[in-house]
């Protein structure tokens, strides 16, 4: 539960979500659920010339199990406030 | 347990705020005439699949694995600068296949102005001839290996 959480926490960042058929896509994250699906605001793709057909998507939903990377701001990750959730985490609770 | 009202639904990562709109309003009870026109355009979606198809239509139920039902579905089939509309009717998609859901923006542009409208022959055509190409470039590729280019 750990990076559903985390992701949570991320709502409202504009991120960018690699998958895994190569296609990067930018947007606001919207939601984020317990399979890491993942709902963008005002997407753009990165390579727009090579996915002519995502010209005119505003807002998508994406599955989380085709998720390759999410890049992330910087400013959205507290590496101290993760390493005390992974800590108690793998302590169990 | 209690059924998520409208406003968690639309804040959710569900798929029910793409269900066709009728739909959603009734379920939200809105005075419809105020909105009519949000009625009448109903939602048009893309469903990219992971053998890298496209398919257009309404979204008419799903579930958590994203089992989708589509009606009106059509396949965007585009080679280079040639796209093609292909009807498919009311299609059920396994959630397992589905890559992304997206919305489209009826007021953006739906492709690129340089793109070209071809019949479903011609595409088959170009498709097949993208085919034979690519199956071309591997072999040439493996015959080529031993000078090892990487």
């Amino acid at each position: 539960m750990l990076f559903f959480s985390y992701f949570k926490d991320l709502v409202g960042k504009e991120v960018t979500v690699e998958l895994k058929n190569d296609l990067a896509i930018r947007g606001t994250l919207h939601s984020v659920d317990q399979y890491l699906n993942i709902k963008l605001e005002n997407t753009r793709v990165v390579d727009q010339d090579k996915y002519p057909h995502m010209l005119s998507v505003r807002n998508c939903f994406i599955r989380g199990s085709v998720v390759r990377y999410v890049q992330l701001p910087p400013e959205g990750v507290d590496v101290d406030l993760l390493h005390d959730a992974t800590r108690r985490e793998a302590r169990g609770g | 347990m209690s059924w998520a009202g409208p406003e968690d639904i639309y804040l959710s990562t569900s798929l029910a705020s793409y269900l066709d709109r009728p739909f959603f309003f009734q379920l939200k009870s809105v005075d419809i005439s105020q909105h009519g026109l949000n009625v009448l355009a109903s939602e048009k979606l893309l469903v990219l699949l992971r053998d890298g198809r496209k398919l257009m239509g309404i979204l008419r139920s799903f579930d958590q694995f994203a089992n989708a039902v589509l009606e009106g579905a059509c396949e965007r089939a585009i080679v280079g600068d040639l796209y093609c509309d292909i009807h498919l009717g009311l299609y059920v998609i396994r959630g397992e296949n589905v890559v992304l859901i997206g919305e489209l923006d009826l007021e953006r542009e739906e492709l690129p102005p340089h793109m070209t409208r071809v019949s479903e022959a011609e595409i088959k055509r170009a498709q097949k001839a993208e085919r034979e190409a690519t199956d071309l470039k591997g072999t040439m590729r493996k015959r080529m290996e031993f000078l090892d280019l990487d």
